[in-house]
């Protein structure tokens, strides 16, 4: 019975010492995976199988070794950095060469396109300058609209830079009062606005 | 039943196609066979050696005695002031052969150069497109610094109201660069015109001026281009301008390799290219299309300039 016992004890320790094995194995077999996302070699493991969800995707580090290092002079200090020289830069890139062209086409064409109908850029911009209060303000006029739906926080800074713009301008000048400018009743400043 | 005519004027005008048109060379065997075909008679015979007489090789240039033209009519004329010369030549061979000689007009590519309006026409080109974009938050439309940091007093470090203020590091910028912005002006037309005339003038008097027939190479290859523009002591760069913008297939793709060579139309010249390019090489097209352009800038009743507007021409 004891001998019975003994030998349930055994197998019983050594399938524990197996499990115990197995389960250090494996958790160090899954901990060296878990280091390396794009194993070369699969770990065995009788788990389920990780999902392929990363296939066809080539890794774009360098794994092949430590880097080429040079061989003596510089082996110990750092690779000289090429000198930058703003002379030798191309001066007859396409977008050099061609530079300005078009820019008299209302007086070498019919005039019906201007220098104005080429030009690139916010399209509130294009044929336009103005200070700061008149470049925001046209530029509400074009895309007010959408700002407020799309981007409502930038829309908030505009029109609060607007109206910190009009007190600056209209407000706090040589020929304001001594005391400043025409006060308007308190209101709200979103509400005020005309709807763009 | 034979279309004779329709095939003499293919024959006639093969070679000329042939060294025009790209499409053509491949194009060519099907358009003989295509003429052949023509040719048959209703029996379904094919008649002897129907082009067969077809000389495929590039014709030599035929051309009228020379001198082409020796004179050239110019509009408004100036009563005492003679109109001033110049060779008309040619790229169609290396050695500088003069096909004549042409008047220019004493107004355009002979007048006073101002280079003060030189200086503002560059200037011009260079700014009126100029978007500067850099743009810095404010305190106001950077995030946080809505409560005071630390108490006003107590502490023993100095009061401040808000994290964002412009004193801190990450603080706010309080005059800095605000949006895009634009840079946009007109220069009036008359200083524009003055200025063309004035880079023109100065073309002319350097010696810097050549006028061509057209702009039509023998071959394709940059070197040709090249070896000419060097032998007749033309400089480094150089800028081709023709009346249509769809130049001829050779020397676009000569230009195309060369990049201090290029090709603009009439309707791109500009002082800012008129100075960047050495030599300037006109046709004739283009030399009549730049004269009746600047003279009607010089000469139209309304002379008086309105305010640019966006929305009126």
């Amino acid at each position: 019975m004891a001998a019975g016992i003994l030998s349930s004890v055994k197998t019983a320790s050594s399938n524990l010492l197996r499990q115990c094995l197995n389960r250090t194995v494996l958790s160090e077999s899954v901990r060296c995976a878990s280091y390396d996302p794009y194993p070369k070699f699969e770990a065995q493991t009788p788990y389920k199988p990780k999902k392929c969800n990363k296939y066809g995707y080539h890794n774009k580090l360098y794994d092949g070794g430590i880097l080429p290092r040079p061989k003596g002079k510089y082996e110990d200090e750092p690779l000289p950095l090429p000198k930058y020289d703003a002379a030798k830069r191309d001066q007859w890139t396409e977008k050099k060469a061609l530079f300005g062209q078009n820019d008299y086409i209302d007086i070498f064409a019919d005039g019906a396109v201007r220098p104005v109908d080429l030009m690139k850029g916010p399209v509130w911009l294009r044929g336009f300058k103005g200070h700061e209060f008149q470049r925001i303000l046209r530029q509400l006029k074009f895309e007010g609209a959408m700002l407020k739906e799309m981007y409502p926080t930038r829309y908030h800074n505009m029109t609060k830079r607007l109206f910190f713009l009009y007190k600056r301008l209209n407000e706090k000048r040589r020929h304001a009062p001594f005391w400043g400018g025409p006060r308007r009743a308190a209101s709200s400043r979103i509400e005020k606005l005309t709807d763009w | 039943m034979i279309p004779g005519s329709i095939i003499n004027v293919c024959v006639r005008h093969l070679p000329l196609l042939r060294s025009s048109c790209v499409v053509f060379r491949t194009a060519q065997c099907s358009i003989m066979t295509s003429a052949v075909r023509l040719q048959q008679t209703p029996d379904g015979m094919i008649p002897e050696m129907p082009i067969a007489a077809v000389d495929t090789e590039m014709p030599a240039v035929v051309r009228p005695p020379l001198p082409l033209m020796t004179s050239r009519t110019i509009a408004f004329p100036p009563p005492n002031t003679p109109p001033k010369q110049a060779w008309l030549e040619s790229l169609a061979t290396i050695d500088d052969e003069k096909l004549g000689l042409i008047d220019l007009h004493p107004d355009i590519f002979a007048t006073f150069p101002r280079i003060d309006l030189l200086f503002w026409n560059t200037f011009w080109q260079k700014i009126y497109k100029h978007i500067d974009y850099s743009f810095v938050f404010n305190r106001m439309e950077l995030r946080g610094g809505g409560h005071k940091p630390w108490a006003q007093k107590g502490t023993g470090r100095a009061r401040h109201g808000s994290i964002r203020s412009p004193l801190w590091i990450r603080g706010g910028k309080t005059f800095g660069p605000r949006g895009p912005k634009s840079y946009f002006y007109m220069l009036s037309k008359m200083d524009r015109a003055n200025g063309l005339r004035s880079a023109l003038s100065i073309k002319y008097a350097q010696d810097n001026l050549h006028i061509v027939d057209s702009l039509d190479l023998p071959t394709d290859e940059p070197d040709y281009l090249r070896e000419l523009v060097e032998s007749r002591g033309w400089g480094l760069s150089c800028l081709f301008v023709d009346d249509t913008d769809i130049v001829p297939r050779n020397i676009a793709l000569a230009t195309d390799r060369i990049k201090p060579y290029n090709v603009m139309p009439v309707y791109g010249l500009n002082v800012y290219s008129l100075l960047k390019h050495e030599t300037l090489v006109l046709t004739l097209p283009a030399l009549e299309k730049i004269e009746e352009k600047l003279l009607l800038q010089m000469h139209k009743a309304d002379h008086r300039e309105k305010k640019f507007s966006r929305f009126s021409t």
